[in-house]
Parts: C-alpha cells; sequence; structure tokens
C-alpha cells in the first residue's frame, strides 16, 4: 500500500537518502535541485520583504523579524538536507549555524538603517537579498563536506568544483580547473571568490583507495 | 500612537506580501514585545543584539524550521527531512 506521504531512509555509511516507495537512492543531482529551489523559494520572499521595507509597506522591525525567521529556518533545512535530517544536526552545526546567523542579523539591521536613511537603492537591495539566501545554500556545503569520512584507512574522499549555470567569476574557473583534490582541500561553493554567497557552482566527491589517489588528483575524470 | 491600530494594519500588509497569518501575527507580537519604551514602531529598528537575546533554543529552532519544511515543500519530499536512520 502506497503511503499517504513517502518516506526515507538515511543510509549512514552511504551519506544518501533511500526513498521508501521506490526503494531507489535519493539522486545528488535530486538534492542538488532541492537545494536551488530552497535558494529561489527564499529568494522570492526575501525579495518580498526587501521591496515592501523599500516602499515603506512594512515596518523596519516587521522586516527584521521576519528576515530573522526565514534565514533560520532556510539555513536549518539546508544543513538537515546536507545531514541526513533534522534529528541527525549536532552541536557543531548549531554553533555554525548560530555564527551565521548572528552575522546576518547585524546585516538585517544595517539593511534596514540603511533603507531609512535612503543609501540603498530597490536593485541593490534585491540583490542583498540573494546574497542572504545565498549563504543558507553555503552552509549546506560546508554541512555536507563536514560529515562524509572514509568507510576506511585504506580509502580517502576526494572532491571536485562543478560549474552551475552561471556566469562565472574567475575564481570558481580557477578552482574548476583544479579537477580531483583531497575533500578537505575543496574550495566550497560561496567561499573565496567574487561570487560570494551568490555562487551558483557545486561539488562532486567520491571515495577512492588511497593506493589510486595520484591518478585521481588534478583530472576532472 | 495607537498600537493596537499600528499592530492590525501591521499585520495586513505582512499577510498582503505572502506572509502566512501566524508567523504575521508572531512577528507584530515580536515587534511589540521588544519595542523599547517610548519608541515608534513604524520607526524602531531593533539591533543584532535584540535578536540574538530573543533567538529560539535550538531544539525550538528546529521544530520550527521541520514544520515549515512540512507546510511549504511538495508532498513528494515532506517528510525526507525526518528519515529514519541506518
Amino acid at each position: 500500500m502506497a503511503s499517504v506521504l513517502p518516506g526515507y531512509v538515511w543510509l549512514k555509511d552511504f551519506n544518501r537518502f533511500r526513498d521508501m516507495e521506490t526503494g531507489r537512492f535519493v539522486s545528488r543531482q535530486t538534492i542538488n535541485d532541492i537545494t536551488r529551489s530552497q535558494t529561489s523559494e527564499a529568494e522570492a520572499r526575501y525579495h518580498e520583504l526587501h521591496t515592501a521595507l523599500h516602499e515603506g509597506r512594512i515596518s523596519a522591525a516587521s522586516f527584521v523579524e521576519r528576515m530573522r525567521e526565514e534565514s533560520r529556518r532556510n539555513m536549518l533545512q539546508n544543513i538537515a538536507l546536507a545531514k541526513g535530517g533534522f534529528d541527525r544536526l549536532d552541536f557543531s552545526d548549531f554553533g555554525r549555524a548560530g555564527q551565521a546567523l548572528r552575522n546576518q542579523y547585524a546585516q538585517f539591521a544595517g539593511t534596514a538603517q540603511d533603507v531609512a536613511d535612503g543609501k540603498v537603492s530597490l536593485p541593490q537591495l534585491l540583490q542583498r537579498a540573494n546574497g542572504y539566501a545565498g549563504e543558507a545554500r553555503r552552509q549546506y556545503y560546508i554541512a555536507d563536506r563536514d560529515q562524509r569520512q572514509p568507510s576506511d584507512a585504506d580509502h580517502v574522499i576526494i572532491g571536485r568544483r562543478t560549474l552551475g549555470d552561471a556566469q562565472h567569476c574567475a575564481e570558481c574557473l580557477q578552482y574548476y580547473q583544479q579537477g580531483w583534490v583531497l575533500a578537505s582541500e575543496v574550495v566550497l561553493p560561496g567561499i573565496l571568490c567574487s561570487c560570494d554567497t551568490h555562487c551558483k557552482c557545486d561539488v562532486l566527491y567520491r571515495e577512492v583507495p588511497r593506493s589510486e589517489l595520484q591518478q585521481w588528483l588534478g583530472t576532472k575524470r | 500612537m495607537d498600537l493596537a491600530k499600528w499592530a492590525e494594519q501591521e499585520i495586513a500588509a505582512l499577510i498582503a506580501i505572502g506572509t502566512n497569518p501566524i508567523d504575521a501575527q508572531h512577528t507584530v507580537d515580536w515587534v511589540l514585545a521588544n519595542l523599547p519604551p517610548g519608541a515608534d514602531p513604524r520607526t524602531w529598528i531593533p539591533t543584532a543584539a535584540d535578536l540574538a537575546r530573543t533567538e529560539l533554543s535550538d531544539k525550538d529552532a528546529v521544530r520550527d524550521a521541520k514544520q515549515v519544511w512540512m507546510e511549504r515543500k511538495p508532498r513528494k519530499i515532506k517528510r525526507l527531512l525526518t528519515p529514519t536512520v541506518k
């Protein structure tokens, strides 16, 4: 009997979800599509809030509080997506998310002040809104990498950057050109690049035998 | 300043831009609860410290994020982030 709502299993050894209805793994592409839709949905909500603030339809206090709630939700959901569900979030996840959120709170207050002072145009505001949404996507990538561990000492996790469907900054092109590197050395999307939180790139990971590591490093196969 | 009148107008404005009515009510309640004495809710700008001071506990933040995920996501993935772990 098909369940009312499809359930999932998180397989710790594989770092992957499995759909209980179909028995199939949820593909990396599907997870990436969900993170992208998370970002675009957040951008749409943030645009509404920023536009309403700019046009004087909502107060600065309501704007700041709504941005706080939406950003916190988005960030925790993205981390849960990387970690295999909400119940798998741990102290380090909360600590990292908390730090990122506190940084954003200052930015939300600053944005409200800039609007009050007439210092920022609507296009500039919408660009900031996209950046706030991008921060949650960046947190997904950090959590995703942090939990990947090799199955034994004879294996190692490698990763490589791929380019998203967007214009790319020079740094992202450089990271892509590096090909496979140790996972710990992958520069994650949205970090150390001019795109910052607007970065649309992705990361692939794979586990390879330590004995084959040199055959992988620097390639893009 | 008639705070009750402001609250009604603000809730209506938030709902008009797509905010869930419960979130709209919660937002305005938060503003009124944290508004400094004598300040105008139309112009008061909370600081990062105001936000940090009133932050949810980790447990409540997860409960809220989980509930919103279930409300907003398509049927197919509503239960994705509450999986059985093996």
